[in-house]
């Protein structure tokens, strides 16, 4: 039997990467996401690359990347404002990587407290609004889970992967089952690997090579590609309690934790995406108001109005994670 | 090398003939070549070695990127004077700290020359460009930033300065290159460029290029001495 784990949320996230044979972590420091840093610099100094800046953080994940490592790095609010570059850059070079995004509030400098409103940016990334596959876990267990699951679509996809979670999460201590496991990774063909000649490149100089490129870009959303292969996975499945026509309450990360409480005393419905790009959801959800609960924006029900579903409005609490009782409260008014 | 027809570069231009000698030396290594946005952008659909093409500025960082993962592998960074100095300006000055194994190869055409001759941070003095058309001013626009610096970041960096406008300068940067690959340090390949199309006159911009090439310090110790 495997004995439980009681960590950190960022460095169950670290111990998952060792365990999914992580190549290199690269990143800079900056609050809630440090803790990650550190665990790898500490316990794997031979993984980890202390970068002068975000900027060069997004662009050394390219060069990384570029030889088919697995590669990861940790961030926060304006480091990923600053890497939205780089990442657009990856979408289009079609390379692999796994962006660890500990949110914290508010645009700006904001606060270090937690916030849930960078999710958008799996829907554009940068310019060109390139869109990224965004996993949301809830629990610490979902972190250490998680991570493997976002280096095989990485790879398989050849697009990088956003967890996203916000700082609470990141900082609160957890048990969870460190269960073993192996990342599925099918050979590379498109690596560079001192042997082979390989061209990696976002920039297409005739209009045919333009075609094949954008192409190639949108048909990984069709469905039988990303939204297929995270089906696959049964982790990646949204929880959700459906009552005919009645709201239905829904948030991301720690928040989505207390909704289920507060639903059942609300007499409402609940639905915890676990993907927020692509968006999975029950069909019955189609004819249900969704209520959502945000730290500090409309991000999430932009998100739900983009994929179809119909928002009856938006409970936003500013810089905290509101308990069951004030969420009822709050709810009930 | 790939039928020169497919070049991308105007005629005469300073950058075919240093590719070519960076594609040579690569595709016999089997390095990698790792270029950046500019006039040189389109390289991976040119050179026969492997190619990683960057965002504008951070070739270096994509180098040391590869270097990480392939101790051992032959990695040429390809920038021309916009991209090395003015937006990449800090990953040169953390490569320089670092004596991160690579070789740098920045072509200086003391311009922006792909956008259509804007001032850069390779301009000289006196310089007329289409954003200083008055000629570049000490008092507004500063002086431009001489890659010795590194040197004196980092006295293990060695700083190579060259030229593309003769057949000796050209020999040279091939002995050069060949010579800094073997170094397990940071190398800087400075090289000087005419751009013939946007200077104006394609025989002045190759006097100008020699002529900022015999004004460049070039100097004395680690040079890798030919």
């Amino acid at each position: 039997m495997i004995e439980k784990e009681f960590m950190k949320g960022n460095e169950a996230i670290g111990l998952s990467a060792i365990k999914s044979k992580l190549d290199f972590l690269c990143s800079y420091p900056i609050t809630p996401s440090t803790e990650l840093t550190e665990y790898i610099a500490q316990k794997h100094p031979d993984k980890f690359f202390q970068t002068a800046s975000e900027v060069e953080t997004g662009n050394l994940l390219m060069g990384l990347s570029a030889t088919g490592a697995k590669v990861m790095t940790a961030t926060s609010g304006c480091g990923l404002s600053l890497m939205s570059e780089s990442l657009s850059y990856l979408v289009m070079s079609q390379l692999p990587c796994v962006v660890v995004d500990v949110m914290r509030m508010g645009p700006g400098l904001g606060n270090i407290t937690p916030g849930t409103q960078d999710i958008s940016i799996c829907y554009g990334a940068g310019h060109g609004m390139s869109q990224l596959i965004g996993l949301t876990p809830t629990t610490i267990q979902e972190l250490y889970d998680f991570v493997p699951i976002a280096f095989e679509l990485a790879f398989k996809h050849r697009i990088p992967v956003m967890i996203m979670y916000d700082a609470i999460l990141g900082q609160m201590w957890e048990q969870f089952i460190p269960h073993d496991f192996e990342v599925n990774i099918d050979e590379t063909s498109w690596n560079i690997n001192g042997k082979d000649i390989r061209k990696i490149t976002s920039f297409a100089t005739s209009d045919e090579k333009q075609k094949e490129m954008v192409e190639t870009i949108i048909n990984k959303w069709e469905w039988e590609n990303i939204p297929y292969s995270v089906l696959k996975y049964d982790s990646l499945l949204p929880e959700y309690l459906y009552i005919p026509n009645k709201p239905i309450l829904s948030a991301i990360g720690l928040t989505a934790r207390t909704i289920k409480k507060a639903a059942e005393l609300c007499g409402c419905g609940y639905y915890i995406p676990k993907v927020i790009n692509p968006l999975i959801y029950p069909n019955e959800l189609e004819s249900s108001e969704i209520v959502t609960i945000e730290i500090g924006g409309y991000q999430l029900a932009q998100i739900f109005q983009l994929n179809g579903l119909k928002i009856r409005n938006t409970e936003i609490f500013t810089h905290y994670i509101p308990s069951i009782e004030e969420l009822v409260e709050r709810l009930e008014s | 090398m790939t039928d020169e027809k497919n070049y991308s570069y105007c005629p005469g231009c300073g950058h075919t003939i240093i590719t070519k000698e960076v594609d040579k030396l690569l595709t016999e290594l089997n390095g990698t070549l790792v270029a950046a946005v500019g006039c040189s952008a389109p390289i991976p659909n040119f050179v026969d070695c492997s190619t990683l093409c960057m965002p504008h500025g951070r070739a270096l960082p994509g180098a040391t990127g590869l270097r990480l993962m392939y101790p051992d592998m032959p990695i040429i960074a390809y920038c021309g004077d916009g991209d090395a100095l003015n937006i990449g300006i800090e990953h040169l000055v953390h490569s320089a700290a670092r004596n991160m194994n690579l070789v740098l190869v920045i072509v200086n055409n003391s311009s922006f020359a792909m956008t259509g001759f804007q001032m850069s941070a390779g301009t000289p003095v006196g310089m007329k460009t289409n954003t200083c058309l008055k000629g570049r001013d000490e008092v507004k626009h500063g002086i431009p930033i001489d890659t010795l610096f590194a040197q004196k970041l980092n006295t293990k960096v060695h700083l190579i300065r060259c030229h593309v406008t003769n057949k000796q300068g050209i020999n040279q940067l091939r002995e050069h290159l060949r010579k800094e690959i073997e170094y397990k340090g940071f190398s800087i390949i400075e090289v000087f460029s005419p751009c013939p199309t946007l200077f104006g006159n394609a025989k002045k911009s190759y006097e100008f290029a020699k002529e900022q090439y015999d004004k460049a310090i070039v100097p004395k110790c680690n040079c890798g001495g030919l």
